[in-house]
């Protein structure tokens, strides 16, 4: 199948996925991506992306058992499929494809 | 930890069931962690911002089962369907225009008085100075419980002191702030005045301060015999040396001293008390200088562990060593460490700020109850359509939420007026304010959060009660009789939510009174002297040209002669300070009736150091004796003039004052023993609220550096050119600030009052019309409800007259339980205000009783014309309407 182009937010969230790993959820993914990036992430904006990546089949879902530190609320593990880690290399080698030869204008 | 609810409440409304769990759930951890690590309020700001966007987001996640492909075209009313929501809303509103606008503009004025507010109170409660980690800062503050001085400043010596022997601070830094004359800044130049603060090396670390150009002070910069380096601030940069890179480097004299400058400070510093500041100098740390000049702001890096309390703790001890070794001049001092946000607020900003919030949240809440009201009437109106569609079938929820998302919608709507509402407000008040603080009021980021959060939570309070009512039970009886009104629950609820306004509306009058009748008495204050006819500036002649007492008590001859010479000026005099306006000089003096051998009961005055015209140039009246002469010189008998209260309080008397022998200390110089030669008038002090006992001194025998002139003409603002002229012929390298006339300067001081004051009752006159028209709506409403029933009384033979009086009993009856409440309301909120009422009783029957009966007129206006509109309903047609 032709490959896959992801967005830049799909890349952050499945690379998050990727080390998280078991521990995958929305907090421990929101938590990830803004320690990471600096940069305040809405959770509603994940669950949209998650929700988009399971539609390509690119991660998978379960939901987990309840914890009384979230009232009692179940959690909605993910974690990524084979094809999400196809993609994601494929994306990110075009990413590096692009700055090849560019790091000292890009001062890398 | 409880979470907020009304987030919650909305995520329920606008997620879609499977997200909803794990959502919620994903809040709550996140809640829980960030209350931990950043505490409650950054914890419930995030919690409603990922609620915002959670609301946003919410349109495109999938409702339960739904396979993605199938989601566009699905019909019937689902959750998650945001947009179909919206766009059913605005139907709804723009069917009924009326309702809609009157929605709009009521939450447009209500969320406009709260942005309002809320910008105010911004930049004190969130986003502060631009100070480095200011929650690690501890400010000290030297308070003197025997003359009633607060937050006051310390001494060198005692600054030192403490920062030599501290262990709950890792760093004590301090700054000074007062005026200088600058010169040598080019050629062709007058001397200039200017602001200046001076700090200690580590302030600029402390405080976290960044150069924009250049470099800021060194650890060393404030070693006493330093040669001097200043930085620029910002605007004094940019103004006098157009912002150039040359000037570092350069050299220009502040009093005569050179100084070097290395920098130009950053504009961002630009706030409260340093907006005003020109330059910025190395305070020196001279151990030598004299323990009771208190002239230094201390403030500290807390060390790691250790709490203000601690702080507080350490300092007092040290400052009670240090009363026991300096008796003479520390006793009673009493060290205080405050936190930034104190520091930052003067001792009655809360009070004002907490009653202007409780004003602005009962204009929200009276806006809510009329709105209440009007989706109330709304919804009993459809009772029968939402009874059809439950008995159809519809759940609650999918009856609620068309009129949860149309209410939200006005809400945003009426949001982003009542922003357009606080702009306006703000440019009025960023115009007409003479203090920096509220000139530079916008609105932020922090602002508009607080906005769009009000427009969201307003609607919800107004609409959830009378929505979630509608979709209650009773299908089988609404469908039957289709004219009801509702019922008795109904029309409780409403006359309930009348009752609520006129309370809140009537509390607001009352405390907005009190607050207007104390700035009028503010106004109408007595100052002691005349303001109508003196101009008045501030010199401060450089210590190299007049290095002695002699030389400047040959300046200060100089200017009165030449000032009292010119066209139109009846008089010139030189004081050390202004009354009134100026911080006061307090001294003890001893030798009085209630003399006592410790120097911590001894009584104490203000002080004044004055030249002979300034009891004629002032217009302060003598009492007995004679007033200071031009024969009271340096050389000979010292003599002082001392207020009547002082006479009254500590000499036994006008009459006994007289000749009296006391002994007086004065600005660092030893006790010397002073005769009492005159008795004066009394005049106020800086708080206009107080006289204090005060005495005066002549000039020649006490001289000061800094000094205030006084010019008497009887059109003081035209004389300024003049006096300028005439301080540039005495010495050309003496600055002089602006002069300025004793009514600008009140006007300066308590102009700003107006603002505060205006608000009160702008917020307070909103509440009362929005009440009126609540009460208004309501009893129109009952009318046409009972229209059947009125007109069966009048087909009965009932009297038009019996019908009003009826209508009108009905309405005056909601306004009386209203009154009631909203009186015992107003003794509370009074009470609260106490401390910031001057010259009338938190239960000033006036205010209390005139305000009752402006409500009861209002009420009777409002009830009027419903009332008439009973008497001529035509029974005939109502009758066969049925």
């Amino acid at each position: 199948m032709a490959e896959l182009v992801l967005g830049e937010f799909e890349q952050l969230v499945l690379l998050a996925l990727l080390r998280l790993g078991a521990d995958a959820y929305g907090v421990s993914i929101c938590d990830d991506i803004a320690g990471r990036t600096s940069r305040e992430v809405s959770l509603g904006a994940v669950y949209k992306t998650l929700e988009r990546l399971e539609d390509k089949g690119l991660v998978a879902s379960r939901v987990g058992d309840p914890t009384p530190e979230r009232g009692g609320r179940r959690k909605k593990h993910y974690k990524l499929l084979g094809a999400g880690q196809r993609a994601l290399k494929h994306s990110l080698a075009s990413l590096r494809n692009m700055t090849d030869g560019l790091e000292a204008d890009l001062r890398l | 930890m409880r979470t907020p609810r009304l987030a919650g409440l909305v995520v329920r409304a606008f997620v879609p069931d499977p997200h909803r769990e794990f959502l919620l759930g994903d809040l709550d951890e996140q809640y829980a962690a960030r209350a931990i690590a950043r505490g409650r309020f950054a914890a419930w700001r995030r919690y409603w911002i990922q609620t915002i966007g959670l609301v946003w987001h919410a349109r495109s996640l999938r409702p339960r089962g739904t396979p993605s492909d199938a989601v566009a075209g699905r019909g019937g009313i689902k959750m998650g369907n945001f947009w179909r929501d919206v766009k059913l809303g605005l139907r709804t509103a723009w069917r009924s225009p009326g309702y809609s606008l009157i929605a709009i503009v009521t939450l447009a004025l209500a969320i406009g008085a709260n942005t309002l507010l809320f910008s105010i109170a911004n930049p004190l409660i969130i986003r502060g100075l631009p100070l480095k980690d200011p929650s690690t800062l501890g400010w000290i503050w030297e308070d003197n419980p025997a003359t009633g001085d607060i937050r006051g400043n310390a001494s060198m010596a005692d600054f030192l002191e403490w920062r030599a022997a501290t262990k709950t601070f890792t760093a004590l830094g301090g700054r000074e702030l007062r005026g200088g004359t600058v010169t040598g800044v080019g050629e062709g130049r007058d001397a200039e005045h200017v602001e200046v603060a001076r700090v200690t090396a580590n302030l600029c670390d402390l405080y976290g301060l960044r150069p924009q150009a250049g470099r800021l002070f060194q650890a060393g910069d404030d070693e006493p015999g330093r040669p001097l380096v200043g930085v620029l601030s910002y605007s004094y940069w940019q103004k006098t040396f157009q912002g150039r890179q040359d000037v570092f480097g350069r050299t220009i004299f502040l009093d005569g001293q050179p100084v070097t400058i290395v920098g130009a400070m950053s504009p961002e510093l630009e706030v409260y008390g340093y907006a005003s500041v020109n330059l910025w100098v190395p305070l020196p740390l001279d151990a030598a200088a004299p323990r009771n000049q208190r002239t230094v702001r201390v403030v500290g890096r807390l060390a790691p562990g250790a709490t203000l309390a601690a702080a507080d703790a350490e300092i007092k001890a040290l400052a009670a060593a240090q009363a026991r070794e300096h008796p003479d001049t520390n006793l009673n001092l009493t060290p205080r460490v405050v936190s930034t946000h104190t520091a930052m607020t003067g001792p009655d900003t809360w009070v004002l700020l907490g009653l202007l919030a409780v004003v602005v949240a009962f204009v929200l809440l009276i806006a809510c109850a009329n709105l209440a009201n009007l989706v109330l009437a709304r919804v009993v109106r459809h009772r029968h359509d939402f009874a059809v569609r439950q008995a159809l079938g519809a759940s609650r929820m999918q009856l609620v939420r068309p009129l949860l998302t149309e209410s939200l919608l006005l809400g945003v709507i009426g949001g982003a007026a009542g922003l357009g509402v606080a702009h306006a407000g703000l440019r009025l008040i960023n115009a007409t304010a003479h203090d920096a603080l509220l000139q530079q009021i916008a609105i932020d980021s922090n602002v508009l959060i607080f906005t769009a959060l009000l427009s969201v939570v307003t609607p919800l309070l107004f609409s959830l009660g009378p929505a979630l009512g509608a979709g209650r039970g009773a299908t089988a009886e609404t469908l039957r009789d289709s004219r009801s009104s509702g019922g008795r629950r109904a029309s409780r609820r409403r006359n309930v939510l009348v009752a609520a306004q006129v309370a809140l509306a009537l509390s607001l009058l009352v405390l907005s009174g009190l607050v207007l009748r104390t700035v009028m008495n503010y106004q109408h204050a007595d100052i002691g002297f005349d303001l109508r006819h003196e101009l008045t500036f501030r010199v401060e002649p450089p210590a190299s040209k007049y290095p002695d007492d002699p030389a400047r008590a040959r300046f200060v001859r100089d200017v009165t002669r030449e000032l009292g010479a010119l066209p139109g000026a009846s008089s010139a005099a030189v004081v050390s300070h202004l009354p009134v306006f100026d911080a006061d000089v307090v001294e003890t003096m001893s030798g009085t009736v209630h003399d006592s051998p410790t120097k911590e009961k001894q009584p104490w005055t203000t002080w004044f150091a004055a030249t002979p015209d300034f009891f004629r140039t002032i217009d302060i009246r003598l009492l007995a004796g004679r007033l200071i002469e031009p024969s009271d010189l340096a050389g000979s008998e010292p003599v002082a003039v001392v207020n009547q209260m002082a006479a009254e309080e500590h000499l036994g008397g006008v009459a006994a004052a007289i000749g009296r022998t006391v002994r007086l200390s004065g600005r660092g110089a030893v006790e010397r023993p002073v005769k009492i030669v005159g008795v004066v008038s009394n005049t106020r002090d800086a708080q206009v609220t107080r006289t204090s006992p005060q005495v005066f001194v002549p000039f020649d025998q006490w001289p000061t550096e800094a000094m205030v002139v006084l010019v008497r003409s009887d059109a003081p603002a035209q004389r300024s050119a003049d006096a300028r002229a005439a301080m540039r012929r005495v010495d050309a390298d003496v600055a002089i600030s602006t002069p300025k006339t004793m009514a600008d300067l009140v006007e300066e001081n308590t102009g700003d009052n107006w603002i505060v004051n205006g608000m009160f009752v702008g917020f307070a006159l909103l509440a009362l019309v929005l009440a009126a028209a609540g009460l208004y709506g309501v009893i129109s409403y009952s009318i046409g409800q009972r229209q059947r029933e009125i007109g069966v009384r009048l087909a009965l033979g009932a009297a038009p007259g019996t019908i009003r009086r009826m209508v009108l009993v009905e309405g005056l009856r909601v306004t009386g339980f209203g009154i009631f409440a909203g009186l015992v309301l107003a003794v509370l909120l009074a009470q609260a205000s106490a401390s910031v009422l001057y010259g009338v009783s938190p239960y000033d029957p006036a205010t209390f009783g005139g305000v009752t009966a402006l409500i009861m007129m209002v009420s009777v206006l409002a009830v009027w014309s419903p009332a008439a509109r009973a008497m001529r309903i035509d029974p005939v047609k109502t009758l066969r309407a049925d």
